[in-house]
C-alpha cells in the first residue's frame, strides 16, 4: 500500500490543526487582541467579565482539544483504507471538512462572547475612526523585495522550457518532457498571483487603536511589516521550491521529485507561518497597553470569521480568524468572489466524486451502429467507422510514454490529448495496464485506443480492419 | 488627528468630517501648512464613497480651511481669514446650544466657563 501522499497530506494537517489551535484557542485571552472574533475591550477587564470569558475559554479550548484528538484519529483509521483512490478521496474530502469542523468551537464562542457582551451593556456600534495623518501613508513592502524571487523563477521557468524544446541540444529524457516546464511554470504563476495580493494587503485600511496618531503609525506599519514579510518569504520559498526540484529532478525519479518537493514546500510554509504568527501576537501584545479606542463592529463578523458590512466600501479588510486578508461579502466584488469561491469548492468535490467513478468503472471501446464508441461513465469519442483507415496493432514495449498535454491522466485510466511517444496532439483513450493498443488517423489526428483487456482490444482492431 | 464618524447620526458624514477638521485646525491639532490624506486614502480608511469625501474638502476649500492643488493635495491653510464675524448658521446653531442649555437648568457661568475652555482650545 503506497502511503506516500497520505503521509504528505498529514504533514500538512497536523502543524495546520496545531497552529490554528495556538491560534484560535488561547488560554491567555487577556493579551489577544480578539477573543473568538470579538475585540478584547477595557470592560472584559471587570472581574464579572473575567470570570465569564474565563468559563467560555476553558469550554471551547476543551471542545477544541476533542475536535483535534478526533481529527487525528480518524486520519489514522481512514490511512487504513485498501484502496488508494477510496482512501485519498475520503482524506481530502475530510481535510477540507475538518478545517471548517475545527472552527466550530471558535464559531460558537463567537455567539457566546457576543451575548456576553450584550449582558454587560457593551455596545457603540456603527462608529467609525479614522487618523489623518495614518490614512494612506503607512506601507510597508518594497515591491522589489518580491518582484525579485519571481524574476528568478521566471528565469528558471525560460530556462526550462528552452531546454524542453531542445534549444540546447540537450534533450530530457522521454518520460520527462515538459515536467520542469510545468512545474516552474505553475509555481511562477502561484508567484506571481502573490504580487497583487501583497499590494492590496499593504493597502488595507490602517487600524485606529488609540487617539496618538504616532502609535497607530507604528502599529499599522508593524502589522503591515508581518503580511509584507509573509509574502515576501512564501515568493523565496516557492522559488528555492523550485530550484530544489530543478536540480533534483538530474538525480531522482519524477515521483520522488515531486514527494520530496510538497513535502519541503509545505514544511518550510508551515515554519514561515509559525514565524509570522508569532511575530503577529507579539504586536498585539505590545501595543495592547497603547490601545485606548475600542471600535466596535463585532457584529460585522459573522461568527467571527465572515466579514458582511454593507455599509463599507472596503472590500478586502484583516481577519480575524487567521493571519492575514479576508473580504467584504456585502460588497459588490466580494459577493461575486463569496460566490465563485463557494462554486469552486462544490466543483472540485464534484469533480473528485467524478474521479472516483472513472477509477471504478470499466473502459469500453465498441462498435455501435457503425460507429467507435470510447466509453469510461460518459462516451469520450464518437468515430464514424468510415473514417477510420489503416488501423494499426501496436504493443506498449518498453519505453512507451505518455506526457499530458490535456485531458486525464489517472493510472491505469488515459484520456485526452497527449504526447505519445514524442508525438505531440495525439487523441488516447488507454488503458495502461494492458500491452496493446490500435493507432489510426482521422482527419490528420492520430488516436491511441485500446480496451479493458488485450482480448478487447485485438477484437476492435479486427472489427476496424474488416471494416 | 483621529476623527469619529458615527454612522447612525443625524449629521450627515461629510458634515462630521468637516467639523472635525475646523475643530482640529481650532485646536492647534491641525497645524497650518499640514498635510490631509488624499480623498481616496480618507474615503478607504473611513469606508465611505470618494464623493463624500470630496465633498467635504470642496467645503472646507470654500470656507477658506484648506487649499488643494493637483500637485500637493489637501493642506491646511498657512493663513486662514480672521474676518472677525460670526456666521448666520453659526449664530442659530450657537442659540440653539444656548437655548437648550437653559431649559436643561445649565447655569450661564457654566456655559460660558465651556465656551471659555472650547475658545482656549482645551477640547
Amino acid at each position: 500500500m503506497d502511503l506516500s501522499m497520505d503521509i504528505v497530506l498529514l504533514i500538512i494537517m497536523v502543524p495546520t490543526l496545531l497552529i490554528m489551535f495556538f491560534y484560535e484557542y488561547p488560554s491567555k485571552w487577556s493579551e489577544r487582541k480578539f477573543i473568538f472574533g470579538v475585540r478584547n475591550r477595557e470592560e472584559f477587564k471587570e472581574e464579572k467579565a473575567v470570570l465569564e470569558i474565563d468559563k467560555i475559554v476553558s469550554k471551547t479550548r476543551k471542545q477544541a482539544i476533542g475536535f483535534m484528538i478526533c481529527s487525528f484519529a480518524l486520519m489514522g483509521l481512514i490511512m487504513l483504507i485498501p484502496d488508494e483512490m477510496i482512501r485519498m478521496t475520503v482524506l481530502v474530502f475530510f481535510i477540507i471538512a475538518d478545517l471548517f469542523i475545527f472552527s466550530i468551537p471558535f464559531m460558537r464562542s463567537n455567539r457566546e462572547m457576543k451575548t456576553l457582551k450584550r449582558e454587560l451593556g457593551i455596545g457603540s456600534s456603527g462608529t467609525t475612526y479614522a487618523d489623518l495623518k495614518s490614512a494612506g501613508t503607512v506601507h510597508a513592502l518594497k515591491l522589489t523585495s518580491i518582484i525579485i524571487p519571481n524574476a528568478l523563477t521566471a528565469i528558471i521557468f525560460i530556462c526550462a522550457l528552452i531546454f524542453d524544446l531542445g534549444v540546447t541540444g540537450l534533450s530530457p529524457a522521454p518520460e520527462m518532457t515538459y515536467a520542469l516546464t510545468a512545474m516552474t511554470g505553475s509555481f511562477l504563476f502561484t508567484g506571481l498571483m502573490l504580487i497583487p495580493i501583497s499590494i492590496m494587503m499593504d493597502h488595507i485600511r490602517n487600524e485606529v487603536i488609540s487617539s496618538d496618531s504616532d502609535t497607530n503609525i507604528a502599529y499599522n506599519r508593524a502589522k503591515k511589516k508581518v503580511y509584507a514579510d509573509m509574502f515576501v518569504l512564501m515568493s523565496w520559498i516557492n522559488t528555492g521550491v523550485v530550484i530544489l526540484y530543478a536540480i533534483l529532478l538530474f538525480f531522482v525519479n519524477n515521483d520522488m521529485v515531486l514527494i520530496i518537493q510538497m513535502t519541503a514546500y509545505l514544511l518550510l510554509l508551515m515554519a514561515a507561518l509559525v514565524i509570522l504568527v508569532k511575530k503577529s501576537l507579539a504586536i498585539d501584545k505590545r501595543y495592547r497597553k497603547e490601545t485606548n479606542i475600542d471600535v466596535d463592529d463585532d457584529d460585522k463578523w459573522i461568527f467571527g470569521a465572515f466579514y458582511y458590512n454593507p455599509d463599507d466600501r472596503r472590500l478586502n479588510v484583516a481577519k480575524r480568524m487567521g493571519i492575514g486578508g479576508t473580504i467584504n461579502m456585502a460588497h459588490p466584488a466580494g459577493k461575486i468572489i463569496t460566490i465563485a469561491f463557494a462554486v469552486f469548492i462544490i466543483a472540485t468535490l464534484a469533480f473528485m466524486g467524478f474521479v472516483v467513478s472513472l477509477g471504478k468503472s470499466t473502459m469500453k471501446a465498441d462498435i455501435v451502429d457503425d460507429t467507435l464508441v470510447c466509453n469510461l461513465v460518459v462516451d469520450h469519442y464518437k468515430i464514424p467507422l468510415s473514417d477510420i483507415n489503416d488501423p494499426e496493432l501496436c504493443e506498449m514495449k518498453k519505453g512507451f510514454y505518455l506526457s499530458r498535454q490535456v485531458g486525464i491522466g489517472m493510472e491505469p485510466y488515459f484520456i485526452g490529448k497527449f504526447i505519445v511517444n514524442g508525438e505531440p496532439g495525439c487523441e488516447i483513450f488507454l488503458n495502461t495496464e494492458t500491452d496493446y493498443y490500435v493507432r489510426f488517423v482521422v482527419k490528420g489526428k492520430t488516436y491511441c485506443i485500446s480496451g479493458n483487456s488485450d482480448e478487447e482490444t485485438k477484437a476492435l482492431f479486427e472489427a476496424l480492419k474488416t471494416n | 488627528m483621529v476623527i469619529k464618524i458615527d454612522e447612525y447620526s443625524d449629521v450627515p458624514i461629510y458634515m462630521q468630517i468637516r467639523n472635525q477638521i475646523v475643530m482640529g485646525i481650532s485646536s492647534g491639532e491641525l497645524k497650518a501648512g499640514e498635510q490631509l490624506p488624499t480623498v481616496r486614502a480618507l474615503a478607504l480608511e473611513i469606508g465611505i464613497n470618494t464623493m463624500t469625501v470630496s465633498k467635504t474638502y470642496q467645503m472646507l476649500k470654500s470656507e477658506g480651511y484648506i487649499m488643494t492643488d493637483r500637485k500637493n493635495g489637501a493642506r491646511v491653510r498657512q493663513q486662514i481669514e480672521k474676518t472677525g464675524i460670526i456666521s448666520d448658521e453659526n449664530k442659530n446653531e450657537l442659540r440653539r446650544i444656548v437655548s437648550e442649555a437653559r431649559i436643561s437648568g445649565v447655569s450661564k457661568k457654566d456655559l460660558q466657563k465651556l465656551v471659555d475652555e472650547y475658545y482656549a482650545g482645551n477640547v
